[in-house]
């Protein structure tokens, strides 16, 4: 009941996502939280790589762009830089994010660009049918790993905080009231902010319908450390899992430097060798 | 993410609460009405658009009491209200849902809305707002009655797995 109402920012099309998805919940949470910043829809602009996940863009009335797979944030860069009054908001799955798009992932996170990166994390690739991931838990029969998961599962936020995110939150897709509150947060920040987002997959993880009840336990609205250290240890905290904002800390981002990088290149140009001082250099040329 | 707290609330705020809680309900059902579609179970399709319907009457009344109530703009904001009350959860529905099991989560959902008002009045101080809180507190008493007789005029549910030529396999 904002003055903006979330569901201005709906597109005419209807999410073909299996009922019981959790990605309903993200795209609803998405929208309460443009709706609670009363953001244009022309400000916005929401980039997705390929899976279930990153079908969003078309369901939102706002600029997007449904990039290829584990891409999503090398476009979502680019468009940053050229445009860094828009806000640009990645969606992607744990597939797209940590394992194709994982390079693109940790550099993003350490050059801190200011974007907002939510990952519909189901455990699985949905969209082609049931494969592990890289967050499958170990010993989990999928159709690629029939006899169990021999990998280890990565652990998003730790990666996320240990390449240099400077905001990392953990969110739940059916608890979409309190998930928009995080991306309020998230979209706030100036700087790389990854919203790890589990998101039940109900037809390859059936189990998962009833897998987090009584196990999902929210932190307070600001994190109790800018200690990267200690917000991971309470990121994979045994003794359940932890939802909210784990870390958060202010830096210079990427547009920063880059904009510092272009006065210094204006002031002090580098200086032009010629053709014949270049190939004079070359190995065996000067002798 | 601190919740806003609900034992202050005057009676325009709890008026403006509940609004929040029916605009949700009625736009969840909505989206289970497109998802039902979708996937071409036009019966759960239908059925979940009567009970949007239903809602969306309820939201239209209690935007016409705050019409009434008050020029003032509206003071509460969406995500004042961090819970889902009346919605049914997204986890509740099924590609093949019948009118049996819609009954069901519409019930549950409207035995949440019972819980949160009972939960309320236990912490609001102002007399007005309670007031209003036992009101909708009957109302929706009366909705959980009305939607539980018209689950008993239907057969028992049949398992979720019964209804699915192909169901999905736990991988645990």
């Amino acid at each position: 009941m904002s003055t903006v109402e979330s569901k201005t920012y709906r597109s005419d099309l209807k999410p073909v996502w299996c009922p019981g998805c959790g990605d309903f919940g993200v795209l609803n949470a998405l929208t309460l939280a443009f709706a609670d910043l009363a953001l244009k829809p022309e400000h916005l602009s929401v980039i997705s790589g390929i899976g279930c996940s990153s079908r969003l863009p078309a369901y939102i009335r706002n600029y997007g762009f449904h990039a290829i797979h584990g891409r999503a944030l090398p476009v979502a860069a680019g468009l940053k830089l050229a445009r860094p009054e828009l806000h640009v908001i990645v969606t992607m799955g744990d597939g797209d994010a940590y394992s194709i798009g994982g390079n693109h992932f940790l550099h993003a996170a350490r050059r801190n660009l200011d974007l907002t990166c939510i990952v519909m994390d189901n455990r699985i690739y949905g969209m082609t049918k049931g494969q592990l991931s890289p967050t499958t838990p170990l010993k989990d029969r999928t159709h690629t790993s029939p006899y169990g998961s021999i990998d280890p599962p990565l652990h998003p936020l730790v990666v996320a905080l240990g390449a240099g995110a400077t905001f990392a939150a953990r969110g739940f897709g059916w608890e979409p009231r309190r998930l928009a509150a995080l991306i309020v947060q998230a979209l706030a920040h100036r700087g790389f902010s990854v919203v790890d987002v589990i998101s039940p997959c109900v037809v390859f993880r059936p189990e998962d319908r009833t897998a987090f009840k009584g196990k999902l336990t929210w932190t307070n609205e600001a994190p109790e450390t800018e200690d990267r250290f200690k917000a991971m240890a309470r990121a994979t905290s045994e003794k359940g899992l932890s939802l909210g904002l784990f870390f958060q800390k202010e830096a210079p981002t990427y547009e920063d430097a880059i904009k510092g990088e272009m006065e210094a290149a204006k002031q002090h140009p580098a200086p032009v060798r010629g053709l014949d001082e270049i190939v004079a250099a070359l190995p065996g040329r000067g002798e | 993410m601190k919740q806003k707290d609900f034992s202050m609330l005057n009676l325009l705020e709890l008026l403006e609460i509940a609004i929040l809680i029916e605009e949700e309900a009625a736009e969840r059902f909505g989206v289970f009405s497109d998802q039902m579609a979708v996937h071409h179970n036009e019966e759960a399709a239908r059925l979940f658009r009567e009970l949007q319907a239903h809602e969306a009457a309820h939201l239209a009344r209690l935007q016409e009491k705050r019409r009434r109530a008050s020029d003032l703009p509206i003071s509460v904001k969406a995500l004042d209200l961090l819970e889902s009350v009346e919605a049914p959860p997204y986890e509740c529905v099924h590609y093949k849902m019948t009118e049996c099991e819609i009954f069901e989560a519409a019930v549950a959902a409207e035995q949440n809305a019972v819980a949160f008002y009972e939960n309320l009045l236990k912490r609001l101080k102002d007399e007005e707002a309670r007031d209003l809180a036992r009101t909708f507190l009957e109302e929706e008493k009366r909705h959980v009655e009305l939607l539980e007789n018209k689950r008993g005029a239907l057969p028992p549910c049949a398992p979720l797995c019964d209804q699915d030529d192909d169901p999905p396999v736990p991988h645990a």
